[in-house]
């Protein structure tokens, strides 16, 4: 613009009238205060919404990092079998023919057994064997048939919600076995009850493949069943060696090491699926109660509390984990129960509630390798007394005879611990405390709830490892 | 925020450059230096809102890359998909060292696919 045009531009201008007041209003204090306590209520609350936004990223990310390979429960389970050839049918059909009265079931769920039994218990024992001849032989049917599996749907929507009857109906039906085992034992029937005994370990072959660590224990606890028949069979009868050496081929073959880890991968499906079907501590509550809901108002809780859920499940995985590696092993020390939770943080509320524990499954597991081995050695040591009239001095006597050495102790791998006390069979082995108790067996072999209720509680105080844990041969 | 002194150094400072100046004239050029001066603080919230905006995109990055993890993680907890889906992709970048060890296996993997292919296409080339 030239200085002539300015100047023009200048000329042109034309003052206003009136003189407008200048536009000056200093913000009122009440309405300052409400603008930055908006603004920070913004700012604050998107900044709250941004943290959590990255910390749920980074717990989603964590948790990817700690999943392992998926698997569902179905894919553990047994294979399924055509009924025809299914001896959980045959089972099952043995259960329903069962007719046994409260006391007579008693009788045979006493753990004294048959021969150190009361009169009474004798009585009530063999009336139940004379009422259930139909439920034996349709339990021998079973035992010698190759296939099986049991009637669970494993591919349930809601795992929570399967329903194991069977467990207690094959627990029911072996008591009764072993008790037809010694009657025939009594009776001078050796091969009839060393075959009933030889039922009791298939029917515990044929529980174990369920993929649940409920199954396994139930699976391990008819194999002892078996054990204790074979105990009693061979306290009353005598095996030639030729016998003797037949029937440890019959001795029951599951493979409690690789069963266990199986049963725990299932515990692991049975894990995730819970912290995928319930997503906060109120569902995982009442999950545990046995009546799953969900309402608005879980779920929004549900999504507030996603990290902490996330990181709960990592907490889970490592705490299994641990424990697998803990007591994987065969003869691995045994751990306190709480060490496993008590560092659990605060947060990791399912994890408590999921999570198994193993300290007292890998025991039971040992004990029944134990078992196996100290069968043998039952044997062995039955058919010298044959050959001889009576037990051996020594160990080393039976073993020679034998003709192959004798399996180890799986603690410290010495040989078991042998006595005579008359004419009775002392045989045990020195327990997870690698200590000789003199063959005394810890309370939890005893039939009292008090006894078992103390030991609990010893557990949770931190000595899994009772004062005396001898496993004896009985 | 404006104050009367602010007022009175804009006019002192509008005075003293250009003394010649009509009063009238002075007092729209003062309003005009007020105008701009109330409109700092507005200038101020733009880099807010600039801010926000970043803050938000983030929040929408983070909120879809937690939904695709959950949707993995979801997949493996019920026992569906893959056992480490396409994060193993990332992984093989070498950047993230604790997924170092997975590469390996990722490289095996893709190795195998690639031979797959290689053996599709070879046997079509032959057909």
């Amino acid at each position: 613009m030239s200085p002539s045009e300015n100047n023009r531009s200048h000329s042109s201008f034309t003052p206003p009238k009136q003189t407008a007041p200048l536009r000056i209003q200093p913000e009122r204090p009440t309405r300052r205060f409400w603008r930055r306590a908006l603004r920070s209520l913004l700012w604050g609350g998107g900044v709250a919404l941004f943290s959590f936004l990255l910390i749920n990223l980074w717990a989603s990310w964590r948790l990817h990092e700690e999943l392992g390979a998926p698997i569902r429960l179905v894919q553990l389970a047994p294979p399924r079998v055509p009924d025809a050839e299914n001896a959980a049918v045959v089972y099952l059909k043995a259960a329903d023919a069962l007719k046994l009265t409260d006391s007579q079931r008693d009788a045979l769920h006493n753990d004294k057994g048959i021969a150190r039994g009361g009169e009474a218990e004798a009585t009530a024992e063999a009336m139940a064997l004379s009422n259930n001849a139909q439920a034996i032989a349709l339990t021998r049917q079973a035992a010698g048939m190759a296939a099986c599996r049991f009637p669970v749907d494993y591919d349930a929507v809601n795992l929570a919600g399967i329903l194991l009857p069977h467990l207690g109906k094959m627990r029911t039906l072996a008591y009764l076995i072993r008790a037809e085992a010694l009657s025939e034992a009594r009776s001078g029937h050796v091969e009839a009850a060393l075959d009933d005994v030889s039922v009791l370990f298939r029917m515990s072959e044929h529980i174990a493949p369920e993929p649940m660590l409920i199954s396994g224990l139930v699976a391990m606890a008819v194999e002892r069943i078996g054990c204790r028949a074979l105990a009693d069979v061979l306290d009353t009868v005598s095996l030639t060696p030729e016998q003797a050496h037949a029937f440890v081929g019959r001795l029951a073959h599951t493979d409690w090491v690789a069963t266990f880890q199986h049963d725990l991968d299932g515990e692991r499906c049975f894990g995730m699926w819970a912290f995928q079907f319930v997503s906060n501590p109120i569902e995982a509550r009442l999950l545990e109660s046995g009546t799953p809901s969900t309402n608005i108002f879980t779920r929004m809780l549900g999504v507030v509390w996603a990290p902490l859920w996330k990181l709960d499940e990592i907490e889970y995985l490592h705490a299994l984990q641990w424990q697998r590696a803990a007591t994987l092993a065969p003869g691995a020390p045994a751990y306190p129960e709480s060490i496993v939770t008590r560092d659990l943080p605060w947060y990791a509320v399912c994890t408590r509630i999921m999570l198994p524990s193993l300290a007292r499954v890998g025991l039971r597991r040992d004990e029944m390798l134990v078992y196996r081995d100290m069968a043998q050695v039952a044997l062995a040591l039955n058919a010298y007394r044959t050959l001889h009239g009576r037990y051996p001095s020594h160990l080393e006597d039976a073993e020679a005879l034998w003709g192959s050495a004798f399996p180890r102790d799986l603690y410290l791998g010495q040989p078991f611990v042998y006595r005579t006390e008359g004419d009775r069979l002392v045989l045990y082995s020195i327990g997870p405390n690698h200590k000789d108790d003199g063959g005394r067996k810890p309370p939890q072999s005893a039939t009292s709830v008090t006894e078992r209720e103390a030991q609990r509680q010893a557990a949770l105080n931190g000595s899994t490892a009772t004062q005396y844990d001898d496993i004896v041969w009985d | 925020m404006e104050t009367r002194p602010e007022q009175e150094r804009i006019e002192a400072r509008l005075k003293a450059a250009a003394p010649e100046l009509p009063e009238t004239l002075r007092r729209r050029v003062m309003q005009r230096c007020l105008d701009e001066h109330w409109r700092k603080p507005a200038k101020a919230g733009i880099w807010q809102w600039r801010l926000a905006g970043v803050m938000l995109a983030m929040m929408l990055l983070c909120g879809g890359a937690t939904n695709w993890l959950d949707a993995q993680n979801r997949a493996i907890n019920e026992g569906r998909g893959s056992q480490k889906p396409s994060i193993a992709l990332v992984a093989d970048f070498g950047v993230l060292s604790p997924l170092k060890a997975r590469s390996k296996s990722f490289a095996d993997a893709l190795g195998w696919r690639i031979r797959q292919l290689a053996q599709l296409l070879d046997e079509r080339s032959h057909s």
